[in-house]
């Protein structure tokens, strides 16, 4: 109970002076580059930390970790309004949000989204006090094969996200996939598919294809349905917490998001995208009604919502313990440690204790700050979807083409996420899932450089994937997920077709 | 309806009026033109960095930028322009007017961006003005500190008898941590490359255990060594660092000079306006001379090493001629 102590300690300093200040500035920041899609958490840190040359060390990092946390909370929003992932942790937020907020539930669905971030952001920050130096140790164990075969499972799970048709839905995962490929070979430099674009050397933008994708396509879908349609009012706002019998699954999948989101923050590596993944499957798997997922089910929303949270969290836990940031954004925080005067690394603990858990103290506040401006304002936010399309669409519009713009600062991203948002539109007009071509594009990038490092290491024999334990079980597991999926698919062709997928 | 037809016209009058008063004024700019290198810079200048915001790379230049501020008494905004291992943010500095008002950060990976034939690239060092080298940082080598090797010269001959057998993380293909192996190799000694997607990631295969040593800055080093996270295994270069007194060099380990290095610094557009470049020179080796300036990039790990223009020329051209030759481009 040693870590108590120093966290009262901590609290004392994460309250005194300016730093509590800076803690608000901090998430308040965050919350906004979360909000708008294209600005993302690592450009948020990015922007803030020249300003930060001045101020104390701690005061420093608890506003860049606010930043880097806040924007967590603040993803959602788009996911559930306008059906644009504001970054890639909340893409997933979509499948079930974007369709809770059409029926007038969008309070509901930031409501819950918050709950479950705050939760889940506690959880890891539990850890980070209790369990942090022990277990980052021992995650650094996993490398490339254990990811390849984390992705392994990733990708066999996908099949829960195919939409109505098995076929579409695998042939945009193979799109997907096959768009993963653009770029350099990370291996031998070779170009591919880049068709001499110096653009194109790097792949593509994902913020850009994921606006163009979903977000675009939705505002043409909507500007083609119902620009005129002024009559129609949207459906009045309900209530921002879930509705009493909703709150058991709901909190059920809080409590699974928190464990999931944190055992893959502590893995170097990965990224935010897998455990949203793997959270929305299982949610998926263990509903009682399977059928409602993707039509706005508050699980879809809860459990992924929370994994991405306690994610971001569990990722700090390396920063602190090992000195090792397991994200771009952790990587700014891990340069504004530096820039202040301290080595990350195991002794930092023993070293600058009233740092560290001034900090750690100060991510309590900091999530209680998010939490309370979320959940009353969840219905503030939800008041956007009552603006007429004609006002609103453009807007979005505008704000998108910034978005796409600032990452990378080339209008190349814009005029991408436009090509982009025409296909995603032509797509939903056949009704291909959109979900699958993201998610493989995401994975494919990991599952690829992952296959490749870890065949160098093994020296290009397969079974070395066989060898390890960790990597062994879990491609076990997924092979399992498949020949279950494929068994049962077979079984039940003659009774339901196919549209249980 | 001829209520907001007058209303038009009265913005249509407003809207003339002032670009009449615009065009007075962009009338005036030419009769400056005279004075124009003289008081050069009189707007904000651009310092494009190729790389993404928060690197070790971006702080540097923003460091300089700070005091490059001071030093020239105009805003220098900082945009980076990322993409292509850098070479999109290159391309927009090559591509800007030559009038001083826009430099870009210069690394060595500049060159092996045009010279690697697979990326067609169709400007070389003769499209830039090298301004000042800024940082050198010389590359080590670390290993866990229970790796079985003790010592640099017990591990060569290990590698020297057990081809490929010796993982090493880069940081990415053909970066300096590459290109050194590929000169190994080439003296008879090949390990194995495992190319990650940046420092960070190769540090933490070689900690987990994945691979055998990782590739990294020396200044990056000193910091692991201190916390005993890793130990610091061979220096690549003919003499020992600063940062890295005590470990023994690769030309000491195997007899030839086997070095490898990043160096960073400044550059304009070629043909730049010779008076901005005169400026801009002077500004940056002022900054560079300020002892406060050293310390805080010595904090980030990264080591001040002023060129002037004509010596960082001549440096990024052995460079080229070496690259060339090791990688048979």
């Amino acid at each position: 109970m040693e870590a108590l102590g120093y966290l009262l300690q901590g609290l004392d300093t994460a309250v005194s002076g300016w730093n509590l200040l800076y803690a608000l500035i901090g998430v308040t920041f965050g919350m906004l580059v979360g909000v708008l899609p294209g600005l993302g958490p690592t450009a948020g840190t990015a922007l803030l930390l020249p300003l930060t040359f001045g101020m104390s060390p701690v005061a420093a990092v608890i506003m860049l970790a606010g930043i880097y946390y806040g924007a967590m909370y603040g993803g959602t929003i788009t996911s559930v309004l306008i059906n644009t992932p504001g970054e890639s942790a909340s893409l997933i937020t979509c499948l079930d949000g974007y369709p809770m907020a059409r029926q007038g539930r969008a309070g509901t669905a930031l409501g819950v989204a918050a709950i479950g971030s705050f939760i889940g952001g506690m959880f890891a920050l539990g850890l980070l006090i209790f369990v942090g130096p022990l277990v980052a140790q021992q995650a650094l164990k996993l490398g490339p094969p254990e990811y390849f075969a984390l992705v392994v499972v990733g990708l066999s799970l996908l099949v829960g996200l195919m939409g109505k048709s098995l076929v579409r839905g695998l042939i945009g995962a193979l799109f997907g996939l096959t768009l993963a490929f653009i770029g350099i070979d990370s291996v031998t430099g070779t170009m591919r598919f880049t068709f001499g674009q110096t653009d194109l050397e790097d792949g593509l933008e994902f913020v850009s294809l994921a606006m163009g994708l979903f977000g675009l396509s939705e505002i043409f879908m909507t500007a083609e349905e119902n620009l005129h349609a002024q009559a129609t009012k949207p459906p009045k706002i309900q209530n921002m917490l879930p509705r009493r019998d909703e709150w058991g699954p709901a909190l059920k999948s809080i409590l699974r998001g928190s464990a999931l989101g944190s055992l893959i923050g502590l893995v170097p590596g990965t990224n935010s995208v897998i455990p949203t993944i793997l959270s929305y499957s299982i949610e998926k798997k263990v509903a009682k009604d399977p059928s409602r997922f993707g039509k706005g089910a508050i699980e879809g929303v809860a459990g992924p919502e929370t994994a991405n949270n306690a994610y971001a969290g569990a990722a700090l836990i390396p920063l602190f313990t090992l000195g090792i940031p397991s994200s771009p954004s952790v990587a700014i925080l891990l340069g504004a440690f530096i820039m202040h005067g301290l080595t990350p690394g195991p002794t930092l603990m023993q070293k600058n204790p009233e740092f560290v858990w001034g900090v750690i103290a100060s991510m309590f506040i900091g999530n209680l700050i998010l939490l309370v401006m979320n959940l009353p304002l969840a219905n503030v936010w939800a008041q956007i979807t009552r603006i007429p399309f004609r006002i609103l669409l453009p807007n979005i519009l505008i704000i998108m083409a910034v978005g796409s713009y600032s990452i990378n600062n080339r209008l190349f991203d814009v005029g991408m996420m436009l090509a982009f948002g025409i296909l995603g539109y032509f797509m939903k007009k056949v009704q291909f899932p959109l979900g699958p071509v993201l998610l493989t594009y995401v994975l494919g990038k990991i599952l690829e450089t992952s296959l490749m490092k870890s065949l160098t290491i093994f020296n290009g024999s397969f079974m070395g994937f066989f060898q390890r334990p960790i990597s062994a079980t879990l491609l076990v597991i997924a092979i399992s997920i498949i020949a279950v999926s494929l068994y049962f698919g077979a079984k039940d062709k003659g009774i339901e077709g196919d549209s249980e997928m | 309806m001829k209520l907001n037809l007058k209303k038009m016209g009265c913005v249509l009058m407003a809207a003339v009026l002032a670009g009449a008063v615009l065009t007075g004024c962009s009338k005036s700019a030419p009769a400056d033109k005279k004075s124009a290198a003289s008081n050069y810079p009189n707007k904000p200048i651009t310092l494009i960095v190729p790389y993404s915001a928060g690197g070790s790379s971006d702080v540097g230049a923003r460091l300089m930028a700070k005091r490059l501020e001071t030093e020239l008494g105009q805003p220098v905004v900082v945009e980076n322009v990322t993409g292509a291992a850098g070479w999109i943010g290159w391309t927009k500095m090559m591509k800007a007017k030559p009038d001083g008002y826009t430099l870009s950060l210069m690394n060595m990976t500049f060159i092996t961006s045009y010279l690697n034939p697979e990326n067609k690239r169709d400007m070389n060092l003769n499209n830039v003005t090298l301004l000042a080298r800024h940082v050198q940082d010389t590359t080590a080598w670390a290993v866990r500190p229970d790796s079985p090797y003790k010592n640099v010269k017990e591990l060569m001959e290990y590698v020297k008898a057990n081809p490929g057998k010796v993982s090493v993380a880069t940081s990415g293909i053909y970066t300096q941590h590459h290109i050194a192996l590929i000169a190994l190799e080439k003296l008879g000694y090949k390990m194995k490359a495992v190319h990650t997607s940046g420092v960070s990631e190769a540090l933490t295969t070689a900690m987990g255990g994945h691979v055998d040593i990782v590739s990294m800055g020396a200044g990056d080093i000193r910091n692991l060594a201190k916390e005993g996270t890793m130990r610091p295994m061979a220096v690549l270069d003919d003499e020992r660092s600063k940062y890295l007194p005590d470990t023994l060099t690769m030309k000491e380990a195997i007899g030839t000079d086997v070095s490898a290095f990043a160096a960073r610094g400044f550059a304009c557009p070629a043909n730049t306006d010779p008076a901005a470049v005169k400026r801009l020179e002077a500004a940056l080796q002022k900054v560079m001379a300020d002892p406060e300036h050293v310390a805080e990039m010595e904090r980030m790990g990264l080591q001040v090493s002023y060129q002037n223009s004509a010596d960082y020329t001549a440096f990024m051209k052995n460079v080229e001629t070496n690259m060339k030759k090791t990688m048979g481009w």
